[in-house]
């Protein structure tokens, strides 16, 4: 019997970005990269546990955005070739570096993972990532929870119920549409909650999500435990509060566990220190340098860098694998005699840190769980559903409303860059309520309208855009993603007003923003 | 901030590009792990079907609805975020009611009021007008006040009188600190309480719950603010570097 528990939990999230306009699309490479470096690696890193009869239980939200690109065969097939370059890429390498030793074990390294991603990607899943987790949800060590349908931050829409409403739906027929099951949990966009919010998550079935951890402390009545146990809100859905101690020591920039110096560095990339001719042919979209993944050297000084050394890496995953361990063992051998009952420590972190910005992260994780299992008895892993199985009984609080966004409330979406959307978003949703509530009996190029109206309105919404807008280096991107949605929903919109839908157009939308093909409008309808 | 990408010291030029030697190559073959590269791959297709941009890519946005709304959105504890549109028809409709002699002094203001408690205007605890300029289309409103509800009108002020143009929405602005309000099912004594809610926001120990105030927003503006910051402002950055 364990002292207390640590629910790790990974959200994974990318926009939808697919340009079948074309042939290359430099954004793309987001989901590719994080195939490769964060899924691939994560799910070979469960494989291996499974295979040692390592108990572990894990979380991971899959975005309904995600799950549609890993399904979509356009992306997948894109991905394929993009693995073949990359593949081509490292056996040029294998034979640039045969005579230098410190970076041909290196190359050879990177071909090998290249070559292992393909094989999982291509032969043993079919180019279908999402049945290898829902592999490991069937064997119950994984906890796969969804999200808002595209990300949409929350508490800046709940002035209109439908339109939370929708990205609730959407999203839970969507995950049961791709994983065969409807979600038990959800990872609000950005942590992003407001009273009331829970109620649209009980009407599809939902029963928990997570909160940062100002949310749960701040919230009505004082919570008893703070964020080691779950509360109920008045709906029945209960709230999770993420630890701030177990997130400092992976996230914080001068005590985190990725800054180490044996650790892979990031910004030494062969598709920004190579000959340029070289690299060109791997280089997507217009030819201009980015990452290829392929990276040579470790964290080490600013100015001087050393060549990556694996083995070294290793020894510092397993240090700082039994330090994270450590530090959660002090925290509930601490809480656990006032609580009287077994603390819960949530871990929250982007599934995207592990692996393709954190090389080490999936190996850590792996490590982690391992060393959990074999190494001591104070903590076990759980998923919060399992938490709420064996302590059902817990305090009713209203958490309040928050983000883990910068300063975490609603700034980092709603500020001088990106306050603009709002106006245009907001009337977007006043016109897709309107029509839902119009056309009761649409027929059937009217339907579609309505249906590629709602996923234009859906895309307009993710946070990702207000959140690159926000960072401002490189916002055009996001500025015509806002732009392009909204423009395709009034188009529609006016077509179906004059009731003359122009069937051409509504063929290209439909080609070209094709995710959730069982949208059904009629949820704008607030009944 | 993070390093810059140097452009010498890159491992091209440790190599040059001659055959291998037998030894290496050796390594290399058995390095390749052929039993992956033996497994038949399904076909895939090869040919996109790439369509032409779109006429409707011009990307405009309308500047204005011809409609009248004023809409208020909480931004944090202590700011609110109004946007507003007035008509030329609603314009006139509030001027005629001022007349003309009162048009010459009045000013377009942004009236705040608190409405905690569930008051309806025009019954409020207090109020106060931000002036703005005839252009103003939206503001942020620096109310300095969690845990109040709010509402907003948009309207002329001539003299004493306020004309309003528009009522928005109502807002609540959300609590920031411990609760006072206690759960008689669910409590701890008080120090134990402090000793375990310390942990909870990653502090050894709190006194009180002014500490547990200061120490969530040095967290919330310091520590591990936004999680995907890392991640997004990565891929904003390599985009930059191109």
């Amino acid at each position: 019997m364990s002292q207390g528990y640590l629910s790790l939990i990974l959200h994974a999230h990318l926009p939808y970005v697919r340009h079948p306009e074309h042939e290359r699309f430099l954004e793309e490479e987001w989901l590719y990269e994080a195939i490769t470096e964060t899924y691939i690696p994560l799910l070979k890193s469960f494989d291996a546990l499974r295979r040692d009869g390592v108990y572990f239980r894990i979380t991971m939200s899959l975005t309904p955005t995600l799950l549609s690109m890993l399904t979509d065969p356009l992306l997948q097939s894109r991905y394929v070739k993009h693995l073949n370059r990359l593949i081509e890429l490292s056996e040029k390498e294998v034979e640039r570096t045969h005579s230098d030793e410190r970076f041909n074990g290196l190359a050879r390294m990177y071909r090998d993972l290249f070559y292992e991603a393909r094989h999982i990607f291509c032969d043993r899943y079919g180019n279908d990532l999402t049945r290898a987790f829902r592999e490991h949800a069937d064997a119950g060590v994984l906890e796969i929870i969804t999200c808002g349908a595209t990300h949409g931050f929350l508490p800046l829409m709940d002035l209109q119920p439908e339109a939370v409403r929708a990205q609730i739906a959407t999203a839970v027929r969507t995950h049961e549409r791709i994983l065969g099951r409807k979600p038990r949990g959800i990872w609000l966009p950005e942590c992003g909650y407001a009273p009331g919010i829970d109620e649209y998550l009980k009407e599809q079935g939902i029963l928990f999500f997570i909160l940062d951890n100002h949310s749960i402390v701040f919230g009505t009545p004082r919570p008893k435990f703070g964020v080691f146990a779950p509360v109920y809100c008045r709906t029945g859905v209960a709230a999770f509060g993420r630890d701030i101690e177990s997130s400092k020591s992976v996230w914080s920039a001068e005590e985190g566990y990725p800054g180490d110096a044996a650790y892979r560095e990031f910004y030494r990339d062969i598709g920004f220190d190579l000959d340029y001719e070289y690299v060109k042919p791997y280089l997507n979209g217009d030819g201009t340098r980015i990452h290829t993944g392929i990276k040579y050297y470790r964290i080490s000084g600013a100015s001087h860098k050393e060549p990556y050394d694996p083995a070294a890496a290793a020894r510092k995953i397993a240090e700082h694998a039994g330090n994270f361990i450590h530090n959660r063992i002090k925290q509930v051998e601490f809480l656990e005699p006032m609580m009287g009952q077994e603390p819960l420590i949530v871990s929250p972190y982007d599934a995207e840190l592990f692996g393709h910005w954190w090389f080490e992260g999936p190996q850590w994780i792996e490590m982690l769980l391992r060393k959990i299992h074999f190494d001591q008895n104070v903590i076990e892993t759980i998923t919060p559903i399992g938490y709420l199985e064996r302590h059902p009984r817990n305090q009713v609080v209203t958490p309040t409303m928050s983000s883990w966004g910068y300063n975490g409330y609603a700034e980092v979406w709603l500020n001088g860059s990106n306050d603009w959307i709002y106006r245009h978003l907001h009337k977007a949703v006043e016109r897709m309520i309107g029509a839902a509530k119009r056309f009761r009996s649409p027929g059937g190029s009217e339907r579609r309208a309505l249906n590629q109206m709602a996923r234009e309105l859906l895309l307009a919404q993710s946070s990702d855009w207000a959140f690159i807008l926000k960072t401002g280096t490189h916002s055009s991107y996001a500025v015509n993603r806002t732009k392009d949605h909204l423009q395709r929903f009034t188009q529609l919109w006016e077509g179906l007003s004059k009731n003359s839908i122009d069937m051409p157009a509504l063929e290209r939308i439909e080609l070209v923003d094709n995710l959730f093909p069982d949208i059904d409008y009629t949820v704008y309808r607030g009944e | 901030m993070r390093r810059k990408i140097k452009k010498n010291d890159s491992p091209q030029k440790k190599s040059a590009a001659r055959k291998p030697a037998k030894k290496a190559r050796r390594i290399l073959k058995l390095a390749r792990k052929p039993v992956l590269r033996k497994v038949k791959r399904p076909t895939l297709p090869t040919t996109v079907q790439v369509l032409e941009q779109p006429s409707w890519e011009d990307r405009r946005l309308p500047s204005h609805y011809g409609e009248d709304g004023l809409v208020l959105m909480v931004r944090d504890p202590w700011w609110l975020f109004a946007y507003w549109e007035v008509t030329p028809q609603r314009q006139q409709e509030v001027l005629a009611q001022i007349g003309p002699k009162g048009h010459v002094g009045s000013k377009t203001v942004l009236r705040v009021y608190d409405v905690t408690g569930g008051l309806v205007l025009p019954r409020s605890n207090s109020f106060f007008d931000i002036e703005l300029n005839f252009y103003a289309e939206n503001w942020y409103i620096d109310v300095g006040m969690p845990d109040r509800e709010w509402v907003t009108e948009l309207g002329y002020r001539v003299g004493s009188l306020f004309f309003p143009l528009l009522r928005s929405n109502r807002v609540k602005t959300p609590a920031f600190g411990i609760s006072d309000v206690l759960d008689e099912e669910w409590l701890l004594p008080e120090d134990v309480y402090y000793r375990l809610l310390g942990r909870s926001i990653g502090a050894e120990s709190v006194g009180d719950s002014m500490d547990i105030r200061k120490l969530l927003e040095k967290y919330l503006r310091n520590v591990v603010s936004s999680e995907r910051l890392p991640e997004l402002s990565k891929k904003v950055q390599h985009l930059a570097v191109q």
